[in-house]
């Protein structure tokens, strides 16, 4: 059941009423805006003040386990010589490489754990298991995306440039066959995200030019050159004779971590609920203006703990937007209260079962790609 | 034409690294992984394990360590750097080796002696926390603060506080050696309670007629705040320690004690040439009056301006930022980073830097104009 709650209507008054998207939401007063920004202050600190071994020795754990799968599943896929044996190879390879960029990678770059002051999981030095180099990630999403998130027009992360998710963006004949790109965009994932600092619709329009790419195509070049070494040329090397088999075996695993990835991410913000905004709506934006747009923003799944870590704790993409800095192993003790504070101020907290929100993306991108009457 | 052959290996190794590993040394993928199947089990540093804890005096503990296969052993005096993990933040402190090279030789294991510092989060940490069968990471031995080869004539010695850990390593391996040179010490403490390993040296003192000490306590030990009348360095007692006419002096103990020391060496008419000095700690940072200078930190997309800068770590930790850090004083180089542009001053020698881009150390250096730097 998707649980948002609606603003209490009687509490509205005319003058303070700004509506957003379909929802409606209720604009809250400069002071409730001033107070909504100390409750979430306050739930940081409290975090903050409390991260200690616990959540180092997590994280190092996290990482083992990812270590010894991807291990295992390339002895598997190597040594294989059925059909069972080289799927479990190619499983445990695919939820490595999942762990690899959600629970690890992700999280790592955000610097989560960069008060560890351990180099192997700062910030600074992670490197990780797909085509799109660390430095384009930190720059695209950590800052463009987490920064402007759900802003149309600055967030290129809304709909990746390629599908059209609100009537704020106008109708174009390519975007009836959006559902095909969905699809294209879900299967090689891992590539859309490399190629995604390349603004190809901002060369097309004139933007710039390929000339001010230079440094991030020489990057992409590079990242991307080492990914495809590794999975379709060393390990599959590595076999001799059955070189197509361990090719194969790699080429599942990446396409198994790029449905899942997909589909986890697009849950996080293209969900029917997840609220869209204009760049006019966002000026002069106090602290506590911009976290109540992460909170609108964002939307939850709800779980078990293997969703969670599968998910790289994104499906707490509401905690992880309001807080992207705080380790991700403790947006479980801070759901909760942020949904405490979400009450107090009549707000939504938007979740909802994995394929409950999936489904709802689906008929989104389905919906937009008709030429739905502008608002 | 061999130097050419060796790069390109070493490129072609650091590359594939990097596609396998997504870390230019293969090392840090496996480190959690060999460190979760035993801890004293690294690809990257050396390990120890403390074998057992002792107390010296109220503030102040001796460590036995026990390191591994891979750590090559020391010269009396020399120092090494212990990494720790303090409520998951891993910390690197520089400690002095207070054992004698000859125990190492004899059993495998070394000493460090620390005094908890007032506030200190590491040696307050240390104290607590650090117990028997714990490892930790430590360096190979490094320093200069050692006696010559084949050493033959006088030698003294100034020690203040815990300043007596490396001549103490240093008078248990003369002591062993049957005392091949005449040498003189004088060791401040704050009162007779104070002296670490004071009844040692006394033993020593008695059975070696070639070595003469004296223990100076400033206080009164029932009152720590009544000043004896013989209460800090002297005069008197540099002209005792100049009596056996030593060619080498090794101070070491807090920066003004060593001020106060070398001038009062200098008055009477020793040369500061054949003084050696342990450089433990930061000299207090000169803040010159001038214009604010403003400091960007480039990739956070952060500034700070200030007319009282401190070091660049220091700045950067105070607008919120955590680059990783090591030693705090210059010697590990763990906090490199690249300075895009601007001079900074190397707080412990004074020394100024050009303008263009280079790596600096951020823990001992401070801006003198606007600095860019990569953090």
């Amino acid at each position: 059941m998707t649980t948002a709650t609606q603003p209490n209507v009687e509490q509205l008054r005319p003058e303070e009423v700004k509506f957003n998207g379909a929802q409606g939401n209720r604009r809250l007063t400069k002071e409730q805006f001033d107070s909504l920004q100390k409750d979430f202050d306050d739930l940081r600190a409290e975090i903050v003040a409390d991260l200690g071994q616990s959540d180092v020795d997590y994280m190092k754990n996290i990482i083992r386990v990812q270590r010894y799968l991807e291990i295992a599943g390339r002895t598997l896929i190597h040594f294989s010589f059925t059909p069972v044996p080289f799927m479990l190879g190619v499983a445990a390879l695919s939820v490595s490489k999942i762990m690899d960029n959600m629970e690890v990678g992700h999280n790592i770059m955000h610097g989560q754990f960069d008060w560890t002051n351990d180099p192997k999981m700062h910030s600074k030095n992670f490197e990780w298991d797909t085509a799109c180099d660390a430095g384009s990630w930190k720059r695209t999403h950590n800052y463009e995306h987490h920064t402007f998130t759900n802003i149309i027009g600055k967030d290129r992360d809304y709909g990746y440039a390629v599908l059209r998710l609100s009537d704020d963006t106008p109708w174009h004949p390519m975007r009836s066959i959006q559902t095909v790109y969905f699809a294209l965009l879900s299967i090689f994932f891992q590539w859309g995200v490399a190629l995604h600092e390349l603004e190809s619709e901002r060369l097309r329009d004139g933007t710039f030019d390929l000339e001010e790419k230079k440094p991030y195509l020489k990057g992409l070049f590079r990242k991307g050159a080492k990914q495809v070494f590794k999975d379709y040329i060393f390990f599959p090397a590595l076999a001799g004779p059955f070189f197509w088999k361990v090719m194969l075996g790699n080429a599942l695993a990446n396409l198994g971590r790029n449905l899942w990835a997909s589909a986890i991410i697009f849950c996080g913000h293209f969900t029917e609920q997840a609220q869209a905004f204009t760049e006019e709506e966002c000026e002069n934006e106090t602290k506590g203006e911009w976290y109540y747009r992460q909170l609108l923003g964002s939307s939850n799944l709800e779980g078990g703990k293997l969703l969670h870590i599968m998910s790289g704790h994104l499906s707490y993409q509401i905690e992880h937007h309001l807080f992207p800095d705080i380790p991700a192993n403790r947006y479980e003790e801070m759901g909760p209260r942020v949904q405490e504070i979400c009450e107090k101020y009549g707000l939504p907290y938007n979740t909802g079962p994995f394929w409950k929100q999936y489904g709802t993306v689906l008929q989104r991108v389905w919906k937009y790609s008709f030429p739905t009457a502008a608002k | 034409m061999h130097s050419t052959r060796t790069k390109f290996l070493k490129k072609a190794q650091t590359w594939i690294n990097s596609s396998l590993f997504n870390t230019n040394r293969a090392g840090e993928y496996f480190e959690y992984l060999l460190e979760g199947v035993d801890p004293m089990w690294s690809a990257l540093e050396c390990k120890a394990r403390v074998l057992e804890v002792k107390q010296e005096t109220a503030d102040t503990k001796t460590w036995v360590l026990q390191p591994n296969a891979e750590w090559k052993g020391f010269t009396a005096g020399q120092h090494i750097h212990i990494t720790l993990s303090v409520n998951g933040v891993m910390s690197t402190r520089t400690f002095t080796i207070s054992s004698s090279p000859y125990q190492w030789k004899n059993d495998g294991t070394i000493t460090i002696t620390v005094k908890k510092v007032p506030n200190g989060k590491v040696t307050g940490w240390m104290h607590d926390n650090l117990r028997t069968n714990a490892v930790i990471g430590i360096s190979q031995a490094a320093g200069d603060f050692t006696l010559d080869k084949g050493v033959d004539s006088a030698v003294g010695y100034i020690a203040a506080g815990s300043g007596i850990t490396p001549i103490m390593s240093q008078l248990r391996w003369l002591s062993a050696h049957n005392m091949p040179v005449p040498a003189t010490v004088l060791y401040f403490a704050n009162t007779s309670q104070d002296f670490i390993f004071g009844s040692e040296i006394r033993a020593i003192t008695q059975s070696n007629r070639r070595l003469d000490s004296h223990l100076i306590a400033s206080y009164d030990e029932s009152d720590s705040k009544h000043k004896l009348p013989q209460s800090p360095i002297c005069a008197e007692h540099i002209a005792a320690l100049l009596k056996n006419k030593p060619e080498i002096i090794y101070l070491c103990g807090p920066h003004p004690f060593r001020e106060i020391a070398k001038s009062l060496l200098q008055d009477a008419g020793f040369d500061l040439k054949c003084v050696r000095e342990e450089a433990f700690g930061l000299p207090p940072v000169k803040v010159e009056a001038g214009a604010p200078v403003t400091v960007r930190f480039t990739d956070s997309a952060t500034e700070t301006t200030t007319d009282q800068p401190g070091t660049l770590l220091d700045m950067a930790e105070e607008a919120g930022l955590k680059p990783t850090s090591g030693c705090r004083m210059g010697i590990c180089y763990t906090c490199k980073c690249t300075k895009k542009s601007g001079q900074v001053r190397n707080v412990v020698t004074g020394e100024l830097s050009g303008n263009d881009e280079e790596e600096i150390r951020i823990c001992v250096s401070a801006p003198v104009s606007n600095v860019d730097i990569e953090i």
